[in-house]
């Protein structure tokens, strides 16, 4: 993008104790395109073994109390390496400065060995990239700013290519309203930051803007479908929020949450269900900066007959794809409506989804008596197993009409082997009540293997809903014989975090949980994970004193498990 | 405070004692109290007595304490001194130290002159307006405690005349103490504008009164259901306003002292008020009663938290020059994104008035005209609120609304209008976020906004020109959460540069 400068202008390193006691602290720096400096402030704690190859587990958090207003977003860097006697800790606070109360969101869905990290802050428009490299440290190599990315906004997700840049779901519309056009030539009318069309931004390992595409088709989207606020000339789902990839296929997929400015009838301030979204799209991305729209499908309501803004379909948060080359397939996951669906092939221009489970189904394995069901659940981080076996869901517990002491969160995992099966011809669907409750009756449909109720606290802290966690990460290392670690396709360990967006009035209770998985005998808290200071399972953001000091109380989104380059084969 | 101890506290609605500040501020009050007895004992004793060196070190120290002291109790009643007036007498209390250490013949006679000072601070304080009073009351006490300071260190001498001026001074130093700090360290003082904590049964509220002059003020309450007025029998309920929170009515109060009644329900509380009077005082030039009311109380309200004078027009009533600046950048940034028109949506204010002339030139200037397209706002909040609902619901077609930079408030920018505005620094970094922090700690209900930030920080902000977007980002699925958001500028909402610097010097004509 011309005019941008971005430039790596330092590494300095000092030994100021500003945070603990001990930490030592560095910076990294970058000049942002509006010539401003932008800083990653590491405070490292030292550790008694630091020479031992370790896995890390990354979160990444804002400030949970508001404070004095200058309590920073930081990337905590945590001991994921079991049987160490630092695991659980929080070994390193990386603070990202000047900005404050940006709402740190999502990084990419799983960090492979060499990738940097992308991390976006929803409320100012920002992506870090950050180097990991030398982990525990942590150093920013770029950024990208809201004017750098001038027809979208609001950052949600990202997913990583072979290369190393990244592909961004930005859910909100062009910086400022009226026609944008993108990096590829075409022109989209927008109505504005946060509003619609919300595009794809691929960014760069220096944080430059490489490509902005339009996510919206050019011409109108179904109008009875999409509203906008203001409206439109041409009405657009376009609000794209998760966000993955199948390189080999050429193919792209996001799946759109809803126009995040308004969900809200501004008059009535009533629920709008033309304001949330229901719709999948696919692109090709045989050029990788300039990915062609070749679907929008609209998921199909379910058997429940809900309110509108409680179908099946409603608020689609997630896409994950299937990853074996003989596998063609992905699943979608919504947030108000709970359920989870299916397409065989992406590369289908006319892809077919059907709802292949219901979160209901998930809650009955521990909740008999029926309160808990999949209307308004909070069906959250949605993903496969690198060997297509599993399906993993992380589900909030964020039904308003409950109260907190009834509302549960939990992880469940599906064996998903039969339906990939099926090929181009499954016949597993959700139809009917039973299979609501009960899951699908058909050969193919996912298999329930396991789930793990997670209910932060009694009833979440301070009265918050929601009470599970929001999202997730699999744990895609092995430490091999020689000490070092390994990518494995093979996954028996997850992380979540248990906190969506407070501003929505859905919090949580701020604990990082590691979850054991086996698919024999499913999911399992590591109870070794434990605080280090409350000394219970979990690790907990509502603490007084971090490494960069008595900050209070955070709040963890993204997290990501992670190996320095040295301590990976 | 929970509410069982506040219904315990005013089961019948009652003004909450001022807040008694952290622990140590009682062990303040009680140290300068000691203090000021040392001080003013051993100048009222001088006459019988003769201090040696040691007790005339002591006693002078005394003074530096209750110097330093006070200044420490001002600030946490919310009237932090001026510089000024404490600075001097600090110096001349320091000094005393050292002179009564060392001897000086010549300590009298500082003494004597120091009288004379505090005296004629005293003059400027009675006779003065309020922002004068405000600095200068202070002055005058703090002055005569350096005085008995200095009468402190002198050799005694029979000296009648030093002895007589020390022991009037101690007891007006005694006098002013007790009416500065003792008896109601938060006493209104005409032409302030005052904040008050009260209890109806289990509801608290907070009450903001500006500009606390004879004519209109604007009350803000921060509870539902509130009636205020001056006649207990015929008060007058407060309700919303557009752009702000709380609850808002105006009263008209007549000179001098006299209560404001609150009624919520069966509580009634009243609180006293002294507006002063006109004959030592020029009238408030603070127009109150407009639409734009509620802004100019905001700024009184920030000049009050930062302890500096209210000021003598309220923001509506000129239009800035780095406003206007703001306003013809934004007509340059339509112009150069190809807009060849806009609607502008003003109102009567002088600012408004003012900032729809530069808005209409700056079209000219750049080949556009004023019709239709992206909506441009220079109105006051309340018409903004209705503009902007108008553009959210489409009543209003246009390509987003650009706001003048005083629409910066939350209750405007959530609305879902598409709004952008010209800001000369980012609100979500520190400098803005220390403003929003000290309204916070002293008026949680209360939302920032730029005319507060001008008053606190005392003048317009730093920093080139660029165009923020603003939107709220809150999917309220929940109807019971918890926002705990802190002191940010924009509660649940994303506020983002989205722009270069902004030059209105350069405007590509025709766009």
């Amino acid at each position: 993008m011309a005019g941008v400068l971005l430039a790596m202008v330092g590494m300095l390193t000092a030994a100021v104790p500003t945070g603990s006691a001990h930490a030592e602290v560095t910076t990294s720096t970058v000049v942002g395109s509006d010539g401003k400096v932008y800083r990653a402030t590491n405070h490292l704690v030292p550790l008694p073994d630091r020479h031992r190859p370790r896995e890390w587990l990354l979160a990444w958090a804002g400030d949970a109390d508001g404070g004095q207003g200058d309590d920073p977003d930081f990337l905590a860097v945590i001991d994921a390496t079991k049987g160490s006697r630092s695991y659980g800790r929080v070994v390193n606070t990386a603070v990202l400065s000047p900005q404050v109360g940006s709402e740190p969101h999502h990084m990419q869905y799983i960090w492979h060995a060499g990738d940097r990290v992308y991390a976006g802050a929803m409320f100012s428009d920002t992506t870090f990239v950050l180097d990991v490299s030398k982990l525990p440290e942590v150093r920013l190599a770029g950024i990208n700013l809201g004017a750098d990315t001038p027809c979208a906004s609001i950052p949600d997700a990202y997913w990583v290519l072979r290369d190393g840049t990244a592909y961004g779901s930005y859910m909100g519309g062009p910086d400022v309203s009226g026609p944008c056009t993108y990096s590829n030539g075409e022109t989209r009318v927008g109505n504005g930051f946060a509003g619609s069309p919300g595009g794809i931004v691929r960014i760069g390992e220096d944080g430059r803007t490489l490509s902005e595409t339009p996510a919206s088709a050019e011409d109108a989207e179904m109008p009875e479908l999409c509203g906008n606020v203001p409206p439109l000339p041409k009405p657009s789902c376009a609000n794209p929020h998760g966000i993955q990839a199948r390189e080999d296929l050429n193919r792209l997929l996001v799946s759109d949450f809803a126009e995040v400015r308004n969900y809200l009838d501004p008059d009535t301030v009533q629920l709008d269900p033309t304001l949330l979204r229901t719709t999948v799209r696919i692109f090709d991305i045989a050029d990788r900066d300039n990915p062609k729209l070749v679907s929008v499908t609209a998921l199909p309501a379910g058997p429940r007959q809900d309110e509108a803004v409680f179908e099946e379909n409603q608020m689609v948060m997630e896409t994950t794809v299937t990853n074996r080359r003989d596998h063609r397939g992905a699943f979608a996951g919504t947030m108000a409506g709970g359920a989870i669906y299916y397409t065989p092939d992406i590369t289908s221009p006319d892809p077919q989804w059907r709802q292949v489970f219901d979160n209901t189904a998930a809650y009955r394995e521990f909740d008999p008596s029926g309160v808990l069901s999949g209307q308004l659940s909070g069906g959250s981080w949605l993903q496969t197993s690198p060997d297509d076996r599993y399906l993993f869901n992380a589900v909030m517990g964020s039904d308003p009409r409950l109260t907190p002491e009834q509302n549960s969160g939990m992880v469940y995992v599906l064996d998903i082997r039969a339906l990939l099966a099926s090929g181009n011809d499954p016949r597993c669907r959700i139809d009917s009540p039973e299979e609501v409750t009960g899951g699908g009756v058909e050969p193919d449909c996912p298999a329930l293997v396991d789930v793990l109720p997670i209910k932060g606290g009694v009833g979440g802290p301070q009265g918050r809903v929601a009470v599970g966690p929001h999202w997730g990460a699999m744990d895609n290392f092995a430490r091999g014989w020689d000490g070092r670690y390994r990518e494995t396709t093979e996954i028996k360990r997850l992380a979540t975090a248990n906190y969506f967006v407070a501003q929505t009035g859905i919090d949580g209770d701020h604990r990082v949980c590691v979850i054991d998985f086996d698919g024999r005998r499913g999911l399992a808290l590591d109870e070794s994970f434990r605080d280090e200071n409350d000394k219970s399972p979990c690790v907990n953001f509502d603490r007084e004193n971090w490494p960069h000091g008595p900050r209070g109380g955070a709040r963890p989104h993204g997290v990501l498990f992670a190996v320095a380059d040295a301590d990976v084969r | 405070m929970s509410g069982g101890l506040l219904a315990v506290l005013a089961p019948h609605g009652h003004p909450l004692a001022a807040p008694a500040g952290p622990g140590w501020a009682t062990w303040l009050r009680l140290l300068v109290l000691a203090a000021l007895v040392v001080l003013t004992g051993a100048a009222l004793l001088r006459p019988v007595a003769a201090p040696g060196r040691a007790a005339r070190v002591v006693v002078a120290t005394a003074g530096v304490a209750v110097v330093v002291g006070e200044s420490a109790l001002a600030v946490l009643a919310e009237r932090p001194p001026a510089p000024v007036s404490v600075v001097v007498p600090l110096g001349l209390a320091l000094a005393a130290v050292v002179v009564a250490a060392v001897g000086w013949r010549f300590a009298a006679a500082v003494g004597v002159a120091a009288t004379a000072v505090a005296g004629a601070e005293c003059g400027v304080a009675w006779f003065g307006d309020a922002a004068q009073r405000l600095v200068f009351d202070r002055a005058a006490l703090l002055t005569g405690v350096a005085a008995l300071a200095w009468f402190a260190a002198a050799r005694p001498r029979r000296a009648l005349p030093v002895h007589g001026t020390a022991v009037v001074v101690a007891v007006v130093v005694l006098a002013g103490a007790a009416q500065l700090t003792a008896v109601d360290p938060r006493r209104p003082v005409a032409g302030l504008p005052w904040l008050r904590d009260v209890v109806f049964g289990e509801t608290a509220a907070q009450v903001l009164l500006a500009p606390h002059r004879p004519g209109w003020n604007l009350v803000r309450v921060s509870a539902d259901g509130i009636a205020v007025g001056t006649d207990p029998a015929a008060l007058t309920d407060t309700a919303p306003r557009p752009g702000t929170t709380g609850r808002w009515a105006l009263v008209a109060l007549p000179e001098g002292r006299g209560s404001l009644w609150l009624r919520r329900g069966e509580d009634v509380v009243s609180l006293p008020v002294d507006t002063g009077s006109s004959r030592g005082t020029p009238p408030s030039t603070l127009d109150m009663s407009t639409a734009d009311g509620p802004e100019c109380a905001d700024a009184a309200l920030g000049a009050l938290l930062a302890g500096r004078p209210t000021g003598t027009s309220c923001p509506a009533d000129d239009l800035a020059d780095s406003d206007a600046e703001a306003l013809r950048a934004a007509v340059g940034f339509l112009a150069r994104r190809g807009h060849r028109s806009a609607t502008l949506v003003a109102d009567t204010s002088p600012r408004s008035v003012a900032a729809g002339e530069v808005v209409r030139e700056s079209l000219r200037r750049n080949g556009m005209s004023e019709g239709h397209g992206p909506v441009v706002v220079v109105s006051g909040w309340a018409e903004a609120d209705r503009a902007l609902r108008d553009v959210a619901e489409g009543r209003l077609p246009g390509e987003g609304s650009y706001l003048a930079p005083w629409l910066l408030t939350a209750p405007l920018l959530a609305i879902p209008a598409a709004a952008v505005i010209p800001l000369r620094e980012n609100p979500q970094e520190p400098a803005a976020l220390a403003y929003v922090s000290a309204l916070r700690d002293r008026v949680p209900e209360a939302t920032a906004t730029p005319a507060g930030y001008a008053a606190w920080r005392g003048g317009p902000g730093p920093g080139p020109l660029r165009l923020y977007a603003a939107s709220v980002v809150t999917m309220q699925l929940s109807t019971t959460g918890h926002n705990h958001d802190g002191a940010r500028w924009f509660p649940g909402g994303a506020l983002a540069p989205v722009s270069g610097p902004l030059s209105a010097a350069d405007p590509t004509p025709g766009g």
